[in-house]
């Protein structure tokens, strides 16, 4: 199978003392659904910045469908940070525009059908929104992109159950399926069915990389035990 | 790419811009309105029989107004363009532009280029500003009897002794006048940004850290510049010499510093981002 992501020797130093992201060397193939886990402050979200060029390596490097981080490999990498990225005085018809200019494999109309579905007018002003129908538009800018890796930082973080559902749903239904999908979180339970394969960090550093049936056939756990295993204090 | 990013940056700021240009109309109005007391009038006739209203006074007030907020209003939208850059650049929305499909050079480019078109309507907004409101002085204090034609015959020569005193050419001094404004409002935007980025180099305190940037490169500048006119003036002993040398000296160090500032934020972008 042909790799999708590859990274060699990746780390992220801010300072002597935080090393952020420890020597990492993982390839990662196409059409996956894997999950980043791992603690607070492990280096998921650098990890994430470095693939999407927020943040530069300190040393090592990372290839994405055989392009280094830059102009390539943002075309074919759609991003869901943990944060409102958007402008709030902006209307989401206008940034539906924003996405139409910049990403050739932005659908209009499937994003506006889901916005729809969720009875989110795209003539609304995003800081009409509550916080929570704010990320939802996010995640259905982002999946309404024919990308090749979606990677989606803490996706379900911070919005209630019943959203929960409707993020992971969105996710399911939508994604092109040779494509990745790498989302970081640390609710595992929740996000555990839709997973193929599971990453751990700790500490900066790769602690295992394999699939979700693997755990359930090597240790008889589910993703969720066996990472409260891993990690317990 | 650039178009689109051109267009985009546009309107995110033509709000700002406008309003800009509103108030500076509005400011304007009020300069002209404060000629139109009955003291300046009375100037244009004998400057012994002047009385002083309240209303004069308050002439007086709002001409004075007028000043401060014309000098406001390009201070703003200098600090203007700095958030705006820092906001969508370095805050949670850079996360949007810095994973755009567009190159590093399109996106400094592009904000540059909208960034300097505010600055430079703005500016020229306010010498049509103060254009209008001398005319209205003018218009007030000059007796009725007086032709502006006239007016402009006896300013001719006194302008031609004020270039011959000051070694001045008028051709070049035109040229490099039209040259300075119309590329001043982009060397100084370019510098205010590759300001706000060398801010984020620093681990902590970004914000203070980019304006200590900015007020040590506009140090800078004016330290170089008065060095090299410094120098001319040893040289010269001319007065006109070391004025036009002083001119000169200031625009093409503020254009070198924007052109190294430019690439300086380029390497900070491309090798050393660090979005936090």
């Amino acid at each position: 199978m042909s790799e999708l992501i590859e990274m060699r020797g990746l780390t992220k130093a801010y300072d002597a003392n935080h090393i952020a992201v420890n020597n990492v060397t993982l390839s990662l193939p196409r059409g996956r659904i894997i999950g980043l886990l791992g603690p607070n402050g492990s280096g998921k979200t650098t990890l994430i910045k470095m693939l999407n060029g927020l943040l530069a390596p300190t040393q090592g490097s990372i290839r994405i469908g055989g392009c280094p981080v830059g102009v390539e490999t943002k075309a074919h990498v759609a991003y869901l940070p943990d944060r409102t990225y958007l402008a709030g005085g902006e209307k989401i018809s206008e940034i539906l525009d924003f996405f139409c200019d910049f990403y050739a494999d932005f659908s209009r109309e499937k994003a506006v059908d889901m916005l729809l579905r969720l009875n989110i007018e795209p003539d609304t002003k995003l800081k009409a929104l509550s916080k929570g129908t704010k990320e939802k538009v996010q995640l259905i800018l982002v999946m309404s992109r024919n990308a090749d890796l979606y990677i989606l930082d803490e996706p379900i973080a911070g919005v209630d159950p019943a959203a929960r559902d409707y993020i992971l749903k969105t996710i399911i239904n939508n994604y092109n399926p040779n494509a990745t999908v790498l989302i970081s979180t640390h609710l595992i339970t929740d996000i555990e069915q839709v997973l193929d394969e599971v990453i751990f960090m700790r500490y900066g550093h790769l602690v295992l990389y394999t699939s979700v049936d693997n755990i359930r056939a090597q240790h008889g756990k589910s993703v969720d035990a066996y990472f409260r295993e891993v990690f317990a204090c | 790419m650039l178009g689109k990013l051109i267009k985009h940056e546009w309107k995110s700021t033509y709000r700002m811009g406008c309003l800009l240009l509103f108030i500076t109309l509005i400011v304007t109005f009020l300069g002209w309105l404060s000629f139109q007391s009955p003291m300046w009038r009375q100037m244009s006739g004998d400057y012994y029989r002047v009385s002083f209203s309240p209303l004069d006074f308050l002439s007086i007030v709002v001409l004075i107004m007028y000043f401060f907020m014309l000098v406001g209003i390009t201070y703003a939208t200098q600090i203007y363009m700095g958030v705006h850059f820092y906001r969508t650049m370095y805050t949670d929305q850079g996360y949007l532009a810095h994973t755009l499909p567009v190159g590093k050079h399109q996106l400094l480019g592009s904000k540059i280029l909208v960034g300097g078109l505010w600055v430079l309507f703005v500016n020229a907004a306010v010498i049509l500003s103060g254009m209008a409101v001398m005319g209205s002085m003018l218009g007030a204090v000059i007796p009725e009897e007086y032709a502006w034609s006239e007016i402009w015959r006896e300013l001719s020569p006194v302008l031609g002794d004020f270039f011959s005193i000051f070694g001045l050419d008028s051709g070049l001094y035109f040229t490099f006048m039209i040259l300075s404004a119309v590329l001043g409002p982009f060397v100084s935007v370019a510098i205010l940004f590759g300001a706000v980025t060398l801010g984020q180099l620093f681990n902590k305190a970004r914000v203070l850290m980019a304006i200590l940037c900015y007020v040590g490169v506009c140090m800078l500048n004016s330290l170089i510049a008065s060095a090299v006119q410094s120098m001319v003036a040893f040289s010269a002993w001319e007065y006109g010499t070391v004025v036009n040398a002083g001119m000169y000296c200031s625009l093409i160090v503020q254009a070198l510093a924007a052109v190294l500032l430019y690439f300086a934020s380029y390497q900070i972008l491309t090798k050393r981002l660090n979005m936090e």
